[in-house]
């Protein structure tokens, strides 16, 4: 009997010290780097997102009932200043009637249609699980490359930017949230149209980088993406910039403080770069560029 | 080096299954989160829960094994660095675990070792984040989401003695 006690704890303190060791180098590999297992991730994702969504319901209902509260409380104030918009986006409208209607007559005479890439399809889907956690912050959503869903499209809800897809499985899609550490975005303001990068710190208000010193950025700037790099689309609207408190630049995201539940995603293809030029020149130095564009797009860089 | 437990202990047969399915249970809840009056509240601190109340078990190195697992699948579908609730939940189980027979059966001598447990399991998640992400953690987020599995802890303590007493009972009828 003492026997088998002493071997059975011999083979919890191996098990043990294996287990630890086992954790300790999937950190340590993990660390800094691409993902490890990336399709273990995606099938587990893939497996629990449909219990993640039956799940999320009655939370989505509990969430639903404060926010009613809320909603309820500042009615009629929020009924007066809806008012007042609707009388000054009347005016606006007309007065982006008429823009648009001399916007195509000078396109017509330059013989130049720019258009607006933002795609006019959307794929609906529902955020099954958001993690604000102090590593990350992504989120799972229930629609994958099934339907359509590829690495790097954007994530919109109805406020505005809310990521891209970071990885797609067939029926669920990992979403990078623009706080995240890991998340660039290239930005722009919608008043001056001066650029900067969003870089997401994992906290509520990612920091505004790479600021030109003659770049003119004020607060309350409304932050749009700028569609460098062709790799999202231009004129999404993602937050206003603040002051932090360090006097840093900041964005409030549009997204930050509202519940997620719908989202959708614009199916938008990334610019690509010629593979090769007329003459069949340079072909080496483009395949390059290709092969860095993929890395910066892995990591969390659209 | 490590005593998981005496031969003295009492063991609850087959221990681990309840373990185990408490612990997937809590794993499943802990990627939902939800928003209080404009605040994202997530769970990520709730599978603690499980390995602190972990049964005494009969087979250790299955019950270290699953844990190992669960951590693992807990980084993943948190999408976390692999590793950290792994390293966090092992070392729950071997420190608290020694003083399983100490465990207490009634409540608020067990919220007292739970607050220690988290306290702990909050400085290992902010050091191993720290050691994976290479930057500091978002301790506010850290305090947040320990805080939300302190108002759990009440509930999911009450369901274990609830659902102890329902097996105890049919245990009882049978014999």
């Amino acid at each position: 009997m003492m026997g088998q006690d002493t071997d059975s704890t011999r083979a919890s303190t191996i098990t043990m010290i294996m287990a630890f060791i086992i954790a300790g180098v999937f950190l340590i590999s993990d660390r800094g780097s691409e993902r490890l297992l990336s399709q273990t991730a995606t099938g587990a994702e893939t497996g629990i997102a449909p219990a993640l969504a039956l799940l999320s319901r009655p939370l989505r209902t509990l969430e639903g009932v404060f926010t009613g509260f809320q909603d309820r409380s500042r009615a009629v104030e929020e009924n007066k200043a809806l008012r007042d918009e609707l009388y000054t986006l009347r005016e606006e409208r007309q007065r982006a009637q008429l823009m648009e209607m001399k916007l195509a007559r000078f396109e017509e005479i330059l013989g130049a249609n720019p258009g607006i890439d933002i795609p006019t399809k959307k794929i609906a889907a529902r955020a099954v699980s958001e993690i604000n956690g102090p590593f990350v912050r992504s989120a799972l959503i229930n629609a994958g490359s099934r339907k359509g869903i590829e690495k790097g499209h954007p994530v919109m809800t109805v406020h505005g930017l809310f990521g891209h897809v970071l990885r797609a499985g067939p029926h669920s899609a990992r979403v990078l949230k623009l706080g995240d550490l890991n998340s660039r975005i290239s930005v722009m303001s919608a008043r001056s149209q001066a650029r900067a990068i969003l870089a997401g710190d994992n906290s509520d208000l990612p920091l505004l980088a790479f600021i030109e010193d003659r770049a003119d950025w004020r607060e309350g700037d409304k932050v749009l993406t700028s569609g460098d790099g062709g790799v999202l689309p231009q004129g999404l609207p993602i937050g206003v910039v603040k002051t932090h408190d360090s006097g840093h630049l900041v964005v409030e995201l549009a997204t930050t403080g509202k519940p997620t539940d719908w989202v959708w995603v614009y199916p938008y293809a990334l610019t690509e770069k010629p593979d090769k030029t007329d003459e069949g020149e340079d072909e080496v130095g483009t395949e390059g560029q290709g092969e860095a564009q993929t890395a910066s797009a892995q990591a969390g860089t659209p | 080096m490590m005593v998981m437990r005496s031969s003295g202990q009492s063991v609850s047969k087959g221990g681990t299954w309840k373990g185990v399915l408490l612990l997937l249970i809590l794993t499943v809840l802990s990627v939902l989160s939800m928003d209080i009056l404009g605040r994202k509240v997530s769970f990520i601190f709730l599978p603690l829960t499980a390995i602190f109340l972990w049964p005494r078990m009969e087979n250790t190195v299955a019950s270290i094994v699953s844990i190992l697992l669960f951590g693992l699948l807990l980084d993943i579908l948190s999408a976390g660095p692999l590793g950290v609730w792994s390293l966090i939940f092992l070392s729950v189980f071997l420190i608290f675990g020694q003083h399983r027979r100490l465990k207490p059966q009634t409540f608020f001598p067990a919220f007292r070792l739970w607050l220690v447990v988290l306290v702990f399991a909050l400085v290992a998640a902010y050091l191993l984040g720290w050691f994976a992400i290479g930057r500091r953690p978002d301790i506010p987020s850290l305090l947040y989401q320990a805080a939300a599995a302190i108002v759990a802890f009440p509930f999911i303590f009450g369901l274990r003695q609830f659902a102890r007493s329902l097996l105890s009972d049919a245990e009882k009828g049978r014999a």
